[in-house]
């Protein structure tokens, strides 16, 4: 995901004036030739915006409504659902909050508060888009975006999804456009205007029953992947075996 | 073009012989080792340099060509049967190591020997190309293809499905280069019915296979040697 060179260099100017492309590149921690290749080839990739954008303490999200196919960012941001919040917290946190309540059960004592692990997770992309699914969400986005559905799929394994189809997917599901762009990790919660511990409320607010389908659902998903890797395991160590 | 083949064989499988020689000696599938000890008596074998002295050792009666076609019959068996099983095959793994491969092996074998003595092949000839109008030699020949040809069509199918499965590259090149060396063996055949016999196009293709074939063994030993060390970071890499 890109945007034109031209649209870059003239925000670049308005923003940082003078500032020389070089002085840009090291407080953004970009490489310089990274930058130039990219305004080479006429398209500058999301990530460096976004690092530009944080080095000079400009909100990402207001930078990049200043671009073609991103104008409505700003206008389209909501605040995370319930389910959002939730999705944002990894299966081990989950797991954990569930074990914590149970003890507390037991002792009669209020539960530990569990110390959320910051920022997305290892399957944080699936799990967003799970929390907005009403119907179908995958089919309607890949049909949208024009790309194979299983190229959406493969991103999703990966744990990844480009920012056009992040934006896209929270578009038809008509949630908050920016939330997208937190479960893959290109924005954190805080620039996607989510209230700073709004994840730890949502999850001492949700009932443990639900929160024990929640993690049943994730474990399901877990198994499937985990079988997965073994049986790739086992094909690898079989050629090994016969052959090595 | 051909001998540049044939040497390039030979230095090859000699490489891959000795680089299996501590395997040999730890016991680490050595039936591999085994294999590429065959083949590359085989393959020296199919050079008149070599062939000459050795049947002259052996009595000029060219029962050196003997001896190549069983270990080439002793490489197949030793190799096919290992690829089927490291590619989870079990039906190629029956149908090489089973009653039915083990007779095509034995008829094969069999036939040879008898075409063998039957013929008339007093005096070395690399290939035995100096007989080939005795419709002897054409059964001998026959029947040296017939197993290799059946071994090889075993495990067409169980490489072409690892090389488009969703393993690491290396595995995937690795079954590509076993697949399209048992392939070439297979696709020799109709070279040698009389009426499209290309002779040198026959022994480029087999010496090429034999080529691929090491090169795809090769890929799974440097995998294998790049393989994670301890259990343990195995299962820190799973999750």
């Amino acid at each position: 995901m890109t945007v034109p060179a031209k649209f870059f260099l003239q925000w670049l100017s308005n923003v940082a004036g003078a500032t020389t492309q070089a002085a840009v590149c090291r407080a953004a921690g970009i490489k310089r030739s990274t930058l130039a290749q990219q305004l080479v080839r006429g398209r500058v990739s999301l990530a460096t915006v976004a690092a530009v954008s944080r080095s000079l303490d400009l909100p990402v999200v207001a930078t990049l409504s200043q671009f073609p196919h991103f104008e409505d960012l700003v206008s389209g941001m909501k605040p995370p659902t319930q389910a959002e919040l939730l999705s944002q917290i990894s299966d081990a946190d989950l797991l954990q909050e569930i074990l914590n309540r149970n003890m507390a059960a037991e002792n009669l004592t209020a539960p530990l508060p569990v110390q959320l692990s910051p920022g997305h997770h290892k399957s944080s992309v699936r799990a967003w888009l799970d929390a907005v699914d009403s119907s179908d969400l995958r089919v309607k986005v890949a049909r949208q975006a024009a790309i194979a559905p299983q190229n959406l799929s493969a991103q999703i394994s990966a744990n990844r999804l480009t920012a056009e189809l992040a934006i896209a997917s929270a578009r038809i599901a008509e949630v908050g456009l920016a939330n997208g762009l937190v479960s893959t990790g290109f924005l954190s919660p805080t620039e996607a205007g989510w209230v700073p511990g709004s994840r730890e409320n949502a999850l001492r607010g949700t009932p443990t029953s639900s929160l024990v389908s929640l993690a049943s659902h994730r474990l399901d998903i877990l198994s499937r992947i985990l079988r997965r890797s073994e049986e790739d395991n086992a094909a690898v160590q079989s050629v090994w075996e016969n052959l090595g | 073009m051909t001998s540049i083949l044939q040497w390039s064989a030979l230095i090859v499988c000699l490489a891959c012989s000795l680089w299996r020689v501590p395997s040999l000696l730890k016991g680490r599938n050595r039936g591999l080792s085994w294999a590429f000890i065959l083949a590359t008596v085989s393959v020296a074998l199919s050079l008149p340099a070599i062939y000459l002295p050795v049947d002259a050792l052996l009595g000029g009666i060219n029962l050196a060509n003997v001896v190549l076609r069983l270990s080439i019959f002793g490489v197949f068996f030793l190799l096919t049967s290992r690829v089927a099983a490291a590619y989870h095959s079990p039906l190629a793994r029956t149908l090489i190591r089973g009653p039915l491969g083990v007779a095509v092996l034995a008829i094969s074998s069999l036939g040879l020997c008898v075409s063998y003595v039957l013929a008339d092949v007093d005096g070395s000839s690399t290939g035995l190309v100096a007989f080939t109008n005795q419709s002897a030699v054409a059964a001998y020949s026959w029947f040296g293809v017939a197993y290799t040809t059946y071994a090889a069509a075993c495990v067409v199918v169980a490489t072409a499905k690892a090389t488009l499965s969703r393993r690491p590259v290396v595995d995937r090149a690795a079954a590509f280069f076993l697949l399209a060396g048992f392939s070439l063996v297979c696709a020799t055949v109709p070279l040698r019915i009389p009426r499209w016999a290309n002779w040198q196009a026959v022994d480029i293709m087999n010496f090429t296979a034999i080529l691929l074939v090491a090169l795809g063994l090769v890929l799974v030993w440097l995998s294998f040697i790049r393989r994670p060390v301890a259990s343990s970071t195995q299962l820190s890499r799973q999750e």
